[in-house]
């Protein structure tokens, strides 16, 4: 897809060129990796600096020498936000990046309505973000360089990939020759267009849209306010649909849904782009255009995201059309799904089977990211005239009525999958009933605490198991017996007395009380991705540690071997 | 149908069956009102006020059963339109 060298150049940002030492497997015996990664994207550096932080030793291979070209994903979710507050990059993704919770939808000349993503206080990360890809992707590259066990290979292009039993053979291109490594593991974070994919004879299947559309990044010094505007069939652009979106550095966003007809090539001229702009941003706007593209998009899906040794991350197994921004929010959860179960399959403290469970989740996650962007390409592109009579009913009858904003579809909230009906998750007691934000599955719901490591929950709940217990109703020896097991487990007291060995908070807000449905004993188990796997109402050592034992897929494995 | 004769137990069960019995108090005046809504409108805004219509009688049943039954009985005795592609025209998305 690239070419070499190329150096993009924008306004407001100064790609960096980045390079790598000769590898030594030039120039000695090859080195073993436990794991490589191949494309360095954002998911692809996700995955890197989990499995750096808990000890594994990585190699990132990426064929290019700098970060994203384009802006590209631009709409950071709270859930990737909280899952980069853990891998180390939430601070400086969330400090360089514009913060929005207003959208507006207009139909024709008129606001249709307004509304407001994140009405509740008391989340330490906002519902969405706006930051270019290439921000996102120099924070993290700078973070794996901050990580001895993370080594990026740039201008390193993986060109062939043999599975074994075993391992994988990676054959590399390097400009100073070729070279085969051997990984027990291989990450496939190459997007899209996977040539890894491609090479190991898979495919991604579902459909590609026919509507072309413009994506432009306007620098712009204006007093537009940081929200999300969206356009149904404006005046300056009759019959289409337009996005403007906020960046860092007065960088805007802007699409213009071109039809199928469009040309690629000509809509990209800036002379063609130019007038657009105009008629959108008024005569009086004072703008540059920064970057621009044409593109269509598809959603599809690999049948499966695990063939043997070889783990499918991101885009290389899933896209979804950008309205609703589950692409890349997707993918980060993807990596922030599989890497804790690697690192235990890899220790030997869970069965191979654990990564089969990677699988299911993430494809019943795709699908669920698949369904929502498809329903909103089919709302902002309707294919029949029926169906375009429903979608401008909806708009029309949103201006008066609340039932029919509901019906109005211009992407929906990227909302991370609960994963209810996962085998790693022990269903509630038919007895226990729980109200409440956080159901059975969901990632933990963050809430404003006091104590020892900070000020809010989720920097409790720190890549391993955690047993969070409201008001104190485990013993010293419990919790050092979660704490010894193969797959250690640590435990957060909410009020109550102090226990050895236990993490104590305070639920200072009593936001956490309430949005967890908690009385005294009650207690909730999360996995190291911070989803929710078991909870009780009061505490039983032996349940949790069964707990523990399905969510890694032992349990399985236990019973087969007594049966 | 879900008349006082009707024991609670049961009229739980039927709420959420469509009612197909007669029901509209005054169906002469319904039907000519309903038809006289498209007096001077073309095709198009025909269909933009049947639409509505439905969004706003669907949001006052509220329940998606009696919807989708709804949905199924509207569906009854219209085949697919062979000259459209027939059966690959309830295709839902335009493919490359």
């Amino acid at each position: 897809m690239s070419e070499f060298p190329r150096r993009p150049s924008v306004k407001t940002y100064a790609h960096p060129t980045y390079s790598c030492a000769v590898p030594t497997e030039l120039s000695g015996t090859p080195h073993h990796w436990p794991v490589v990664v191949a494309g360095a994207g954002p998911v692809g550096l996700c995955a890197a600096i989990d499995l750096a932080q808990r000890g594994i030793d990585v190699m990132v291979l990426d064929e290019d020498n700098t970060v994203s070209v384009g802006s590209r994903a631009i709409c950071w979710a709270k859930r990737t936000l909280e899952i980069l507050d853990r891998l180390g990059c939430g601070d400086r993704v969330v400090g360089k990046g514009v913060e929005w919770k207003v959208g507006r939808v207009f139909f024709g000349g008129e606001q249709i309505y307004q509304f407001d993503l994140l009405p509740e206080s008391g989340h330490r990360r906002p519902a969405f973000i706006n930051l270019q890809q290439y921000w996102v992707e120099q924070f993290l590259v700078e973070r794996c360089a901050a990580l001895p066990q993370a080594e990026i290979r740039w201008q390193h292009k993986l060109v062939g990939v043999t599975p074994h039993a075993d391992r994988v053979a990676i054959r590399v291109a390097a400009p100073e020759g070729e070279y085969v490594v051997h990984t027990d593991w291989l990450i496939v974070a190459d997007g899209a267009r996977s040539p890894v994919r491609g090479m190991l004879g898979l495919e991604s299947e579902g459909q590609a849209f026919r509507d072309r559309f413009l994506i432009v990044d306007v620098l712009m010094h204006s007093d537009f306010p940081s929200e999300r505007w969206f356009w149904f069939d404006p005046p300056f652009h009759r019959n289409q649909s337009a996005l403007l979106h906020r960046q860092a550095d007065n960088v805007w966003r802007i699409d213009f849904q071109l039809g199928p007809d469009a040309d690629p090539e000509a809509e990209k001229k800036a002379e063609n782009i130019m007038p657009r702009l105009r008629a959108m941003l008024g005569d009086g706007a004072e703008f540059e255009i920064e970057w621009a593209s044409v593109y269509t998009f598809q959603c599809r899906r690999m049948r499966s995201f695990r063939h043997g040794r070889a783990l499918f991350v991101g885009d290389a197994a899933h896209v979804v059309s950008p309205f609703g921004a589950r692409g890349a929010n997707s993918g980060v959860q993807d990596v922030d799904n599989l890497i804790w179960k690697l690192e235990l399959v890899m220790a030997g403290q869970a069965p191979d089977s654990l990564l089969d469970s990677y699988d299911c989740e993430r494809v019943f996650a795709a699908d669920e990211n698949i369904k929502h962007s498809t329903r909103s390409t089919d709302f902002i592109t309707p294919k029949s005239a029926a169906s375009k009579a429903f979608r401008d009913a909806a708009l029309l009858l949103g201006k008066r009525h609340a039932f029919a904003r509901r019906l109005v579809n211009s992407g929906r909230l990227s909302l991370p999958t609960t994963l209810a009906s996962s085998p790693l998750t022990t269903d509630d007691d038919s007895a226990e009933s729980f109200a409440g934000a956080v159901p059975l599955g969901a990632p933990a719901v963050d809430a404003p605490v006091l104590g020892p490591r900070g000020a809010w929950l989720l920097s409790y709940l720190d890549g391993g198991f955690t047993l969070l217990v409201f008001h104190d109703s485990t013993s010293a020896e419990s919790v050092a017996t979660l704490a010894g097991d193969d797959t250690p487990c640590s435990v957060v007291q909410v009020g109550g007395g102090s226990t050895a060995g236990a993490w104590r908070i305070e639920d200072s807000e009593r936001l956490l009380a309430a949005r967890y449905d908690a009385r005294p004993g009650t207690c909730y188990l999360f996995r190291p991705d911070q989803h929710l796997c078991a909870r009780w109402r009061s505490f039983d050592l032996q349940l949790v540690r069964a707990a523990i034992s399905r969510a890694t897929a032992r349990h399985s494995v236990e019973a087969r071997e007594a049966a | 149908m879900t008349s006082r004769l009707v024991p609670p137990a049961l009229r739980s069960a039927l709420v959420d069956l469509l009612n197909t019995e007669p029901n509209i108090s005054s169906p002469d005046d319904f039907y000519q009102e309903v038809v006289d809504m498209h007096r001077g409108l073309s095709e198009q805004q025909s269909a933009l006020v049947n639409a509505k219509l439905i969004l706003l009688l669907a949001n006052h049943i509220g329940d998606l059963s009696v919807l989708r039954q709804a949905m199924r009985a509207a569906r009854e005795d219209v085949a697919p339109d062979l000259e459209r592609g027939g059966a690959s025209a309830v295709k839902p998305h335009d493919l490359e």
